[in-house]
């Protein structure tokens, strides 16, 4: 009595497509920049190695810092190599969140297209300071998907600096966290086990995060 | 079409006799996610059979509801109970009451029990999957992300089809507020029905074709186990294949039930292992199910006339009251009776309960 594999149908794997939209602004250099570059290759080993993670996860890298830029596509982790961030200039966060939001829109679109399962799209929005350009819209809109069940959004305080505030009109469900100081890696340790905790939600609710948060994150400011 | 003798509920068929039973077997394998966490399986099965009815339900745990795995259990025993208890009721309902009648007891349970745990009743959220057969007649349901099956006149069909949201891990639980218009029941008759399947989506994940939205042949193969395996053999061995197949596919709990109706002769019935035979007829003990077995056999190769219960006891060696409590508990567990269908449906080509062949 034993199942042969021409008789089942195993289902192709759910995408994830994640976002990550870092500021890498001036007020970044030296230590945090540094840190910021060591997280995001942990980062990428680690989702790499998260076997749950590994199989669904696509991402993409979005920076802020004087310009907005796409530095990485999406991809799988394992086919990433994430260039050295350099911090300068300004912070324009809002402009920056509106490309996050157009290229997951798009990556998803084509998931559909492709007939491919998808789970909701993750941004995960860094910064060590506020916006300095015009970033109601982009909140606006990151809002209304937050709400609707659309987007997870992760809103992250860097260090002491951070203007919580700032980031709160973004995410209207989960309140922003504070990094605590040089925790980058515990940061990017925690993130793909939050991108592998997948747990099945009533339909319009967001992904649950994995319990580990507290590993980086000062208690979250409600 | 063979009758049935008034005194043994026996047949008077011309010649060999085939008879009826539906067997089920059930597994409910912990998912790679909760192994690795230590957290317990969240998939629930339940089989209850009691007054002519079979009732099998299963859920799977909401993996984001705390208590995920009591709310499956209670709503995998409040439903058998239910279908049991009121099959015939929940048969005539109106279809836009059905959900209500379902969903309304068990709710209340949950809330009992999210008192008792000191939780809000959405921590004990799940799917629900259920199928129930009553003589000629089959009540199946669900809500939820699993996948209701049959095999009838030979072709594997999906009965229910999975709910999902726009989004591969949103689906709807007996705790949402879309419950009552997402519970999908069916109602129908047996007739020319050989199978059902139940599966939570763990194991929808290999056993359901998601783009083409049909069973996999697997499903099929499966059915056939039942016809000479016992049922806690095929149990055992669906569990080992879902531990196979399952856990490299995807990291959920995986739950499969299949109901089929095995039919054979007595004669047929006679070679199978004696465990096969308990579960067929019906009785748990070696000895009981032997002399089951020759009740059986005498009440049913050649009676074309009505046999007594003192010319099956001759026959036997067994007292009249063995026989007579035999033949009762053979009317039960075995397909007997062409019972007349509620809401003025006519029997239509079934075949004889005892019925000849050959």
């Amino acid at each position: 009595m034993e199942w042969k594999q021409p008789d089942i149908r195993p289902k192709a794997k759910g995408k994830l497509p994640v976002c990550l939209c870092l500021d890498i602004s001036g007020t970044m250099e030296g230590e945090p920049i540094q840190e910021l570059n060591q997280g995001m290759q942990r980062f990428l080993a680690e989702v790499d190695s998260d076997l749950e993670a590994r199989e669904c996860a696509e991402i993409a890298i979005v920076t802020f810092g004087g310009s907005v830029q796409k530095v990485v596509d999406f991809a799988p982790a394992a086919g990433i190599k994430a260039p050295a961030f350099v911090a300068d200039g300004l912070t324009p966060m809002g402009e920056a969140v509106t490309l996050a939001l157009d290229l997951l829109a798009q990556r998803k679109q084509s998931y559909k297209d492709a007939g491919t399962e998808y789970f909701q799209p993750w941004l995960v929005l860094m910064t060590d300071g506020e916006p300095t350009d015009h970033w109601e819209d982009a909140a606006r809109r990151s809002s209304e998907l937050v709400r609707a069940g659309s987007l997870v959004l992760i809103p992250v305080g860097i260090g002491s600096g951070a203007n919580l505030e700032a980031l709160r009109p973004f995410s209207p469900q989960l309140p922003p966290l504070r990094m605590q100081d040089h925790k980058f890696n515990e940061f990017f340790r925690w993130l793909p086990k939050s991108i592998g905790n997948r747990s099945r939600t009533p339909t319009g609710q967001g992904a649950p995060l994995h319990p580990d948060i507290m590993s980086w994150a000062d208690a979250m400011i409600r | 079409m063979a009758e049935l003798n008034a005194e043994t509920g026996a047949p008077h068929s011309e010649r060999h006799t085939i008879v009826r039973r539906w067997l089920v077997a059930a597994a409910a394998v912990r998912g790679r996610h909760h192994e690795q966490e230590g957290t317990p399986c969240q998939d629930r099965v339940q089989v209850v059979e009691r007054d002519g009815v079979l009732a099998v339900a299963m859920a799977d745990g909401a993996g984001s509801a705390r208590h995920a795995e009591i709310g499956a259990q209670c709503a995998t025993d409040v439903v058998c109970e239910l279908l049991v208890s009121a099959f015939d009721h929940l048969w005539c309902c109106r279809s836009g009451d059905l959900p209500h009648q379902l969903l309304a007891p068990l709710l209340a349970q949950l809330e009992q029990s999210a008192v008792a745990q000191s939780v809000h009743r959405r921590e004990l959220a799940s799917t629900l999957l259920f199928v129930a057969v009553k003589g000629r007649r089959y009540i199946a349901g669900n809500l939820g992300d699993g996948v209701v099956g049959c095999e009838r006149t030979g072709q594997t069909a999906v009965l229910c089809y999975p709910q999902r949201g726009e989004y591969a891990n949103e689906t709807f639980f007996v705790t949402s507020t879309q419950a009552p218009q997402q519970l999908e029941v069916q109602l129908g008759t047996t007739d020319g029905m050989a199978a059902f399947c139940l599966m939570t989506d763990g194991a929808a994940d290999i056993l359901y074709d998601r783009r083409a939205q049909e069973l996999a042949p697997a499903v099929q193969k499966t059915w056939a186990w039942l016809d000479t395996s016992p049922p806690a053999a095929v149990s055992q061995a669906l569990e080992a294949n879902l531990r196979q197949f399952c856990h490299p596919t995807t990291g959920d709990d995986c739950s499969l039930a299949i109901v089929r109706r095995v039919a054979m002769s007595p004669i047929t019935l006679r070679t199978r292992p004696a465990p096969y035979q308990r579960a067929f007829l019906g009785n748990g003990t070696a000895q009981g199910a032997r002399n089951r077995l020759r009740v059986l056999e005498a009440l049913s190769p050649h009676p074309t006339h009505p046999i007594s219960i003192a010319e099956v006891s001759k026959a036997t060696g067994l007292s009249p009251q063995a026989v007579r409590r035999h033949a009762q508990a053979l009317r039960r567990v075995l397909e007997l009776d062409a019972e007349p269908l509620p809401g003025g449906l006519t029997p239509v080509g079934h075949p004889s309960p005892l019925s000849t062949s050959g």
